[in-house]
Formats: C-alpha cells, structure tokens, sequence
C-alpha cells in the first residue's frame, strides 16, 4: 500500500492540514432582504452529538450516527426529504466519509453510498451534485473554516453565481453537511431562495 | 500512585478513576459499574452516564471478547514516534461492553480479522508506563 497512513486509507484519501477563512453574513429577514438582493435562507438545521471513546459507541456499520440524526432534524424542520435537494456539500475530510455522508442524509441506502460515485450521481452532471467546489479534499480543509467555505459553496450556486462550478437546473435548495472530531457531533443545514 | 504512569503519554495526572493504574499494577484490568443501573463502563467511570448516580464498584472485565473493528496506523503524533506501525481496535465482550486498545505485536497484521476472539492483557513499556493490550484469545 503506497502512501498509508491508517489502513485502508493512504495519503491521497485523506485531507492535509491546511490554513483559510470564511465569514458568513447572518441576519434577520428584514436586513437580510436590505443586506442582499438574493438573500439565501436557513429552511432547516440539525445537530447531533456521539461518544468521544471509539467503544462507547453501538454500532459501527452505520457510519456516523450523527450524520443520521442531524439530517432527520434538519429534513424535518425544513418539511423536505433527501429527493428535494438539488446541490450538496458533505463533509469529506475523508474518501469514506463522503460515501459515509450519502447514506447518512439518505441519498443512498446503507452500504450502497459507492454507487453513486461510480454511477456519477453525484458529479457535477449527476442527479444531486455533490461537492462541487472539490470539496475538503481537494479545496482544502482549515478547520473551523470549512464550515463556512461550505456554506459560501451552497449560497453561490443557489444565486446562480457559482460560474463554473454552477450545476444545471437552477437549484432552490441546498445542503450543507459537517462534521467534527471522529464523527464526535455533526451539523446539517438546508438553505433555499 | 496517580494517573501519569499509564498509557504511552499520559496527559492526565490525576483522576476519580486513578485506583484503575493500581489495580492495572497488580495485573487486573477493570472498569466500573453502577450499583443503581447495572451500566458497565470501560474505560472506568467515577459516575454513571447513563443515570447518573455516584453510586459504583469496581469490576473486573471478562477475558474474552471479539474484535469488531480495526485500523493499522503508519503515521503517529508527537510522542509516538516510535510506535507505527500499530494496529488498534474495539473489542466488543457483549451487553453494551467494549474496549478501544492496541493490538499486540505479536499477532500479524494478515492473522487479523473482523470477528476474531481476542483477550486482553496489561501491558509494561520500556519506560515502565502502563497501559493494556489485546491478545489472541
């Protein structure tokens, strides 16, 4: 194994540390339509929280518990299901965890998340574009800032602004998916125009 | 004796647990359960998390258990340097019961597998801190 670092994953399937910003601009509807011609709304948010220890917690096939649970809150608070998004930004601080992602904000079914990747269904021309801008992997991953650079992501391409990276279709919802520590806690948010 | 002698670093010196280092001295690796609901924690608990009560013993853990996962690790952070490659898993004894450690050495990076029945035993480094290993069982 070329480049190992904790099997199986190798040096190319995880993210480098790294240093950047990102500022996100939070106000109620009425500054908001003041601030922004295109203002982005909050539709729904979830967080949920695991076991720091590695053997406190239940079951490993289901990847991380908490991409399940903040989901299903953010999901339900927006009064949407996974076939409502049209543009997402998961949290691949690892390959896994991207194809961990997928089945935990139910784009896929559990053990299955491979098959978008390999059926291009989450690439730029697929049914739900995924990490559009590279994502962690590729753009890079200064923590406490991916967050917001994920955010920055899902705003542009609901305006239309993304340029390049723009999906089809015109998009008018978005998800954000994040996560933090060893799937310690992990936060979804839907944004929408 | 406090907590610093245990594991490879020990950034913790002292603990509501630290009576585990001195039953790790004298070859027991235990955890603790609560009196009141019967959880069982290991690493040991000074209190129940699961309700809360003050109100724990001490328990010796059972000898065999089966491997539920595992990653070998060839990068390690400052102060375990030395130490890659290493192999560490979760041993899962059954009812909720598990535990996060190293696998020793002794057991090649091919013999092992998902499944397996392992034991643990303590553990001495060179350096004379203490810590626990998983073994075949």
């Amino acid at each position: 194994m070329a480049g190992p670092v904790a099997w199986p994953l190798r040096v190319g399937d995880c993210c480098a540390n790294a240093d950047g910003s990102s500022c996100i601009i939070l106000a109620n509807a009425e500054k908001a339509k003041a601030l922004s011609k295109k203002p982005v709304w909050v539709l729904g948010i979830g967080a949920a929280s695991e076991a720091v220890n590695m053997a406190a917690r239940p079951d490993f096939t289901r990847g991380l518990s908490v991409g399940y649970a903040a989901a299903a809150q953010a999901y339900k608070m927006a009064g949407i299901t996974a076939k409502d998004v049209k543009v997402a930004e998961v949290h691949d601080c690892f390959t896994i965890a991207e194809i961990m992602s997928y089945e935990g904000l139910g784009f896929a079914p559990m053990g299955e998340g491979k098959q978008l990747i390999r059926e291009k269904t989450t690439y730029k021309e697929g049914k739900i574009p995924v990490n559009v801008d590279g994502g962690l992997l590729s753009k890079g991953h200064p923590i406490g800032a991916t967050g917001g650079s994920q955010i920055r992501t899902i705003v542009l391409q609901l305006r239309g602004e993304a340029g390049p990276m723009q999906v089809a279709g015109e998009p008018d919802i978005g998800l954000v998916h994040n996560i933090g520590g060893v799937g310690l806690y992990g936060n979804v948010t839907i944004f929408g125009r | 004796m406090g907590f610093e002698k245990f594991g490879r670093k020990s950034f913790t010196a002292i603990t509501k647990t630290a009576k585990f280092v001195d039953l790790l001295t004298e070859g027991k690796i235990e955890g603790t359960v609560c009196k009141d609901c019967g959880a069982k924690f290991f690493p040991p608990r000074a209190d129940c998390a699961k309700c809360f009560s003050k109100n724990m013993e001490w328990f010796e853990m059972p000898q065999k258990g089966q491997l539920e996962t595992f990653t070998t690790a060839y990068y390690a952070p400052l102060g375990f340097e030395a130490d890659p490659p290493y192999t560490m898993g979760v041993v899962n004894f059954g009812s909720g019961l598990k535990l996060f450690a190293r696998l020793t050495k002794e057991i090649k990076p091919e013999e092992v597998k998902v499944g397996m029945d392992v034991s643990i035993r303590p553990l001495k480094y060179d350096d004379g801190q203490l810590s626990f290993e998983v073994i075949k069982a």
